[in-house]
């Protein structure tokens, strides 16, 4: 949305993949280090507390962004593809300075779910 | 456990090493952590072993690593195994007397499909024709998709079949299809009397017309195209699986998403147990980070460099631990046994398999997907043995070269045939060469036009037939030629000979179908300036009936045009 602030990820848990925000716009990127990782956009579920969707999610094969709502907590479950499932990888993460949501992809590893509370 | 049947053909199928590269994800992703890990840092971000170690984040390997447990093999071992558990041609080729073919294309699908197809292209006489072709990869496809096989390098349990993806691909390089003349619904017997004698009973010898395979075809990919590139494979995923976050469910691919969804929907009850559970499974994942690391330091110092096997060997026997931490069946573990048992999780072994399986679907639908997309052309050569019915048997060898550029798919053909045994040489011009063929094709997706059907496609059609030596009849007087009778014809002929020269045909077709139901029809109006034996003009029709079996299989079809 233009003139939304961006809103930047905190991570809370280790163990959860949970994180807090500030509301504002969040953008997803993943960029391949080896071959080609892509989203899933037909396999990825954003939603929250309620079970619903955020506003103006929009995602493609490299990139997801959505409006963080004050007072909401997201859950993402996210899906990626391989063109080579065999040795491709790439990085999801945050279009942030020094993002904290910064994970490596790989076959193994293609289905993170991650929580967001926003405050 | 492996059957020996099943296993002979696993090594045959190995005997060239590339198909068999047993690449394990999990293993690869965990010799990393430990390589790379740092006990003195706290900073999460840069601990892959810590994620490596989380249902979050590898429920796969997980899974695995419950998979290896003693207390999950024994289990197991009072468990049947099976609880574990656009360039597609339908039809028959041209030359087989009843199809809509006029051009072969150089794929089949992968498991099965039959075609009904009625109305002749050079033939002069139409035949009712019914072909079942398919891949020689189609049954361990069936396989894997019904879970009682696995992709090995997603194979986590390890007490199934797995088959490498590489090998599948290989096999389904090769196809067949058989047409049976489904006109002649009775056999055709003829009695010869075998003495002179004048009696009011005669002793005869019959003999029958069991004409009912009228073309066999195999086909081998000789090209399967490149590899899609990165960039080519990030456009297909922004259109094909739709950026706007819905899935594009009449397309081909539909099956990844669901592939995928099926794989998240069975981790979610394993993150819920984790978040539940958070400091009862940090105690355990501190313990096994740093028994991980030991045992790598430890081969280390004995002058044994750690190898993607040893550091796997050694992981699993954590599993264990994992499964009394979860509240599997208790037991005593030589690794991590103190580990106190935290909030149990139901089922655990059945959910284990469950998200194996679907793991194991989402990867070989990954495949699949990352497959349908290598680029074009594809080249194919075919092989037909045509047994038209009264007509000498003879042998086509033919190129198929097709492409497809978004909703256009364009096809050609170069081929030539012979007589299967050399024509009586007293038929004049006849040789063993019976004709050159060329062909080409153009398809053109209506995908657009959802009312009449997302697989509806329009095709037209261009064959070129240089007859090189005359078309023969083989007659019998006593018994004539389907469709052809013949007046003034010797009692002694044997064969009759028609006189040659090019044929042209053109085709207009147009096939309804639904991507999803696996169901197509096509319906086809052609022209020729001659067929085989008549040297005038003609208009003809054809029409079929294709039913793709991989729809049922695999959730996903590819209707024929």
């Amino acid at each position: 949305m233009p003139g939304q602030a961006n809103a930047c990820l905190l991570k809370t848990s280790p163990l959860e993949n949970s994180y807090t925000a500030s509301p504002g716009l969040l953008t997803l990127v993943v960029v391949s280090t080896v071959g080609a990782v892509a989203f899933d956009p037909a396999a990825t579920e954003v939603t929250d507390q309620n079970g619903k969707g955020p506003p103006d999610w929009k995602c493609s094969a490299t990139r997801m962004t959505f409006t963080l709502v004050k007072g909401n907590t997201y859950h993402l479950d996210i899906s990626f593809v391989f063109a080579n499932p065999d040795k491709d990888t790439g990085v999801i993460k945050e279009s942030c300075p020094a993002p904290q949501l910064n994970d490596t992809i790989t076959s193994p590893a293609f289905t993170p779910d991650y929580t967001i509370m926003v405050s | 456990m492996r059957p020996p049947a099943v296993a002979l053909v696993i090594l045959l199928a190995c005997s060239l090493p590339a198909f068999c590269q047993d690449d394990h994800y999990c293993h690869k992703d965990l010799f990393n952590a430990v390589k790379a890990f740092d006990p003195n840092s706290q900073d999460i971000q840069t601990q892959s072993l810590t994620k490596f170690l989380s249902f979050h984040d590898y429920p796969a390997c997980m899974v695995e690593l419950i998979a290896s447990s003693p207390q999950y093999q024994r289990e197991m071992q009072n468990t049947p195994a099976t609880v574990l558990n656009t360039l597609t041609q339908l039809g028959s080729s041209e030359g087989a007397g009843g199809t809509t073919n006029l051009v072969s294309k150089g794929l089949t699908p992968n498991l099965l499909s039959a075609a009904a197809g009625y109305g002749a292209l050079s033939e002069t006489t139409s035949n009712q024709t019914t072909t079942v072709s398919g891949s020689i990869g189609g049954l361990p496809v069936a396989l894997l998709n019904h879970g009682v096989w696995t992709e090995c390098t997603a194979d986590l349990l390890a007490v199934t079949t797995c088959v490498n993806h590489k090998t599948i691909s290989a096999l389904n390089r090769f196809s067949y299809g058989v047409s049976f003349d489904t006109s002649q619904n009775s056999q055709t017997l003829t009695g010869t009397t075998s003495t002179q004698s004048k009696s009011t009973t005669q002793p005869v010898t019959f003999t029958a017309n069991t004409h009912q395979v009228n073309q066999i075809v195999a086909k081998a990919v000789l090209w399967q195209g490149h590899p899609v590139s990165a960039k080519d494979f990030i456009d297909h995923v922004n259109k094909d699986l739709n950026a706007g976050g819905e899935p594009k469910t009449e397309t081909l691919n539909a099956a990844l998403p669901k592939a995928q969804n099926a794989f998240r929907n069975a981790k979610k009850a394993f993150g819920e147990w984790q978040n539940q559970n958070q400091q009862s499974l940090e105690t355990w994942r501190k313990l096994a980070e740093l028994y991980l690391v030991k045992q790598y330091a430890d081969s280390k110092a004995a002058g044994k460099e750690p190898d993607e096997e040893s550091v796997a060997a050694s992981w699993k026997q954590l599993g264990c631990s994992l499964v009394n931490l979860m509240g599997g069946p208790q037991t005593q573990c030589p690794v991590l046994g103190t580990i106190t048992p935290a909030a149990k999780f139901d089922d655990l072994f059945k959910q284990s398999n469950a998200l194996a399986n679907a793991y194991a679907k989402a990867i070989a639908a990954n495949y699949d997907y990352s497959d349908s997309l290598r680029a074009s052309p594809i080249i194919t050569f075919e092989y037909d043995d045509n047994r038209p019915v009264s007509q000498p048997s003879n042998s086509v060898f033919r190129l198929v070269l097709g492409k497809s550029i978004n909703d256009w798919t364009f096809t050609a053909n170069g081929a030539a045939s012979i007589y299967n045994s050399a024509p009586s040489t007293s038929i004049p011009g006849a040789d063993r060469l019976r004709d050159f063929q060329l062909a080409s094709q153009v398809d053109y997706k209506l995908s657009k036009f959802k009312v009449i059907g997302s697989g509806t496609s329009a095709t037209l059609a261009y064959y070129y037939q240089d007859q090189t030596s005359p078309s023969i009849v083989n007659v019998n007087p006593s018994n004539p030629a389907t469709g052809i009778n013949f007046i003034g014809l010797p009692a002694n002929a044997k064969q009759v000979f028609a006189k040659k020269g090019v044929i042209n045909i053109a085709q207009a077709k147009f096939t309804i179908g639904t991507s999803q139901s696996g169901f197509s029809l096509p319906i086809a109006v052609s022209w020729s300036n001659r067929t085989e034996l008549l040297t005038k003009s003609a208009w003809r029709g054809q029409v079929g009936l294709n039913y793709n079996f991989d729809s049922l299989f695999s959730g996903k079809s590819n209707p024929g045009q």
